[in-house]
C-alpha cells in the first residue's frame, strides 16, 4: 500500500506539471479564466503530493 | 597565485585590483546599468520640476546608494565578513527595489522593453551566480573563511534510485516549459502575469519534486493510511475542482 501512495504522490506531481503547463499554454490564448483554473488545481496537486508523502516529525 | 597564502597578506594594490575585478561587483554593475540606470535617468529629469523629498528624489537617493551598498558588499566579502551578503544582496537588491518603486513611470508595464527585460534578468542571474562562484576562482584560499568546516567530507548514505532521478527530471524539464510558454504570451499585463507565475510554479515544481525525489528514501515513513489522511483536505479539494471542471466543460458542449 505505501507503494501504491508513493506512486499517487508521483502522480499527483505529474499532473502538476501538466495542470501548469496546460494553464500557461491558456494564458497564451487569452483563456484566462481557464489559465487560472489549471494554476489553481496544479497547485493544489502539488500540495497533495507533498502532504502524501511527509513524514511524521514534519 | 599561492593558495597557501593567508588573504591577509595579500598587498592593498592587489586588494583593490581583486575588489574591481569581482565578479559580484562586475555583474551586480552590469544589472544596476541595464535595469536601473535607465529609471535613474526618469528621477533625473522629474527632479528638474519636482522638489527634492519627493518620490524622484527618494528614487535617485535608493539609486545611488544600492550603488554604495553593493561596493561595500563586495569589499566585505573579500574580507570574510558575516555582514557582506545583508549589504550585498539584501540591501543592494533592497535599495533597488525602493528605487524603482519610487519611479513608478520607468517600471510601467506598457514601457517594458522586452530586450533590456531580457538583459537585466540575465544579469541579476549572473549577480546570483557570481555569489556563489567558488573560492578558487576568485582567487581566496576557502579555509581562511572562519565559517568554513574543515573536518572531513560527509560520506552519501546511498544513492537515489533512477525513478527518483526520473522525478526530478521532470520537474525540471516542466519548469523549462513552463518558461517557453511565459515568453509566448505577448500582451503587456498578461506577459507579466504570465512570467511571474510561471516563475512561482516553477520553483513550487522543483522544490516539490526534488523532495518527492529524495523523500521516498524516507528512513521512517509514516503508515499508508496517516499519509492520506494528512493529505485528504486537499486531495478533497482537488477532486471538488477537478468536478466543477468536468461538469462545465460537459455543459459547453
Amino acid at each position: 500500500v505505501a507503494r501504491v501512495v508513493d506512486g499517487l504522490s508521483i502522480l499527483l506531481l505529474l499532473l502538476a506539471c501538466a495542470a501548469f503547463l496546460y494553464g500557461l499554454r491558456s494564458l497564451t490564448e487569452r483563456e484566462d479564466l481557464r489559465a487560472l483554473y489549471n494554476l489553481a488545481i496544479g497547485a493544489l496537486m502539488l500540495k497533495s503530493a507533498v502532504d502524501l508523502l511527509r513524514s511524521r516529525g514534519s | 597565485v599561492n593558495l597557501n597564502e593567508p588573504s591577509a597578506s595579500v598587498p592593498r594594490s592587489g586588494l583593490v585590483l581583486a575588489v574591481v575585478t569581482n565578479p559580484i561587483l562586475l555583474t551586480g554593475l552590469y544589472a544596476w546599468g541595464v535595469c536601473v540606470a535607465p529609471a535613474l535617468g526618469v528621477a533625473l529629469l522629474q527632479l528638474r520640476e519636482a522638489p527634492l523629498l519627493s518620490r524622484p528624489g527618494l528614487s535617485l537617493l535608493a539609486g545611488l546608494l544600492s550603488l554604495v551598498a553593493l561596493a561595500v558588499g563586495v569589499f566585505l566579502e573579500r574580507l570574510r565578513s558575516y555582514f557582506a551578503p545583508f549589504l550585498g544582496i539584501w540591501g543592494f537588491l533592497g535599495l533597488l527595489m525602493v528605487c524603482l518603486l519610487a519611479s513608478p513611470s520607468a517600471i510601467d508595464v506598457g514601457k517594458v522593453d522586452p530586450l533590456r527585460g531580457a538583459l537585466g534578468s540575465g544579469g541579476f542571474a549572473l549577480f546570483a551566480l557570481a555569489w556563489g562562484v567558488p573560492d578558487v576562482l576568485r582567487r581566496l584560499v576557502p579555509e581562511d573563511d572562519p565559517r568554513a568546516d574543515t573536518s572531513a567530507p560527509l560520506e552519501a548514505r546511498g544513492h537515489l534510485s533512477s525513478v527518483a532521478l526520473l522525478v526530478a527530471a521532470v520537474g525540471v524539464v516542466s519548469t523549462m516549459g513552463l518558461f517557453v510558454y511565459a515568453w509566448r504570451v505577448v500582451d503587456g499585463p498578461r506577459a507579466l502575469f504570465g512570467r511571474a507565475l510561471a516563475g512561482l510554479a516553477g520553483v513550487a515544481l522543483i522544490s516539490v519534486s526534488a523532495e518527492i525525489a529524495t523523500g521516498r528514501r524516507d528512513y521512517s515513513p509514516p503508515s499508508p493510511g496517516h499519509r492520506l489522511r494528512r493529505a485528504s483536505t486537499t486531495l478533497f479539494l482537488v477532486v471538488v475542482l477537478a468536478g466543477v471542471g468536468v461538469a462545465h466543460t460537459l455543459l459547453q458542449r
